[in-house]
């Protein structure tokens, strides 16, 4: 006996009711309660709808769907970062390994015309702050749609990972003149922006190739 | 019923096996299928089979298909070639673990 498209609404209802608002974890929901209720209703036709809705629900544990968000957000978060490093990897081995030199040598010869150094990293400070403001602009963007999904829902994660790094570099930026004389540490802060502006690059890569994975599986367009 | 803590640490075996012999299955086909293979001796939660099988997506070793499904949309999973790989070392492992428990619990006497 399949489920009515009423019955369908009314499952989504309780999710929703549940805290469930990402698309991807209701959908799979969704189809479980039904699958399990047009089993029952089959048996029994005058089901108590609602109660059977909360005999369900009672089966996912004492924590309800807190346990289960939970994992699925810390298995996204961290499918998100490992991506993100195994892209970040990629710009060391080849063939991109030798876009990452033509960039970094640029970035080099950069600094090197550039007599005042400490105001050359404040410029990079910034430029990675200004990065910063944008993730957390998108965050603004993304959590605002109407439809959510957690598998894209790693925005404001990585805004913190990010604003966390652009911290401790900015920190050795705010260093006196003087230090900025020492060419180990001048060469090490470059690295240092270097790889930040690649991992933010990636960051934002994985993202619209999850944003287009999900689109893809969820028949969904513009997310 | 069985003891379900005795079954919890082999859930992402059993799942990973399940499908290596069923090509793709959903969410609450692998509580039912389980439950019949065991005559209902073990009964997976929704609880624990969703988390398991979310981390199992995460770390590679399950692919994601959604199909529409009379009126609604319904996620199978599926191996991928390193969730193929991984589930023969996961049988392997527990075999020899059940190998291991068998002579712990169960040793044979000797007159020797």
């Amino acid at each position: 006996m399949e489920i009515t498209k009423e019955q369908l609404t009314q499952i989504d209802n309780y999710l929703t009711i549940c805290n469930i608002k990402f698309e991807d974890v209701k959908k799979e929901l969704v189809d479980h309660f039904a699958s399990i209720l047009e089993i029952k209703l089959q048996e029994n036709p005058k089901l108590d709808f609602h109660q059977e809705l909360e005999n369900i629900h009672k089966n996912f544990g004492e924590n309800g769907f807190k346990d289960l968000l939970d994992e699925k957000t810390k298995s996204v978060t961290k499918q998100f970062y490992k991506q993100s490093f195994l892209e970040l990897q990629s710009f060391f081995s080849i063939p991109k390994i030798i876009l990452s030199l033509a960039l970094f040598f640029g970035l080099w010869q950069l600094m090197q015309w550039v007599v005042d150094k400490k105001t050359f990293f404040e410029t990079l400070s910034f430029i990675l702050i200004f990065l910063g403001f944008r993730l957390l602009f998108l965050v603004n963007i993304r959590n605002s749609k109407k439809v959510s999904f957690l598998a894209l829902d790693i925005t404001m994660n990585f805004f913190n990972t990010f604003y966390v790094c652009v911290m401790i570099f900015n920190f050795f930026v705010r260093f006196d003149k003087e230090s900025f004389l020492n060419p180990v540490f001048i060469h090490t802060l470059l690295i240092a922006f270097f790889l930040l502006a690649l991992f933010y690059w990636c960051g934002e890569y994985v993202f619209y190739q999850k944003k287009k994975y999900v689109e893809k599986i969820y028949q969904m367009k513009n997310l | 019923m069985g003891n379900q803590k005795l079954f919890k640490g082999s859930l992402q075996t059993i799942i990973l096996q399940l499908l290596a012999s069923n090509e793709k299955m959903y969410g609450y086909e692998i509580t039912q299928k389980v439950k019949e293979l065991t005559k209902g001796e073990l009964n997976i939660t929704e609880g624990a089979l969703y988390p398991a099988l979310h981390k199992l997506e995460a770390d590679g070793l399950l692919d994601v298909e959604v199909a529409n499904v009379g009126n609604r949309l319904r996620k199978y999973y599926k191996l991928t070639e390193n969730g193929s790989k991984e589930t023969a070392n996961k049988v392997s492992e527990m075999q020899e673990f059940l190998r291991t428990m068998q002579q712990l619990v169960n040793p044979k006497f000797s007159l020797e």
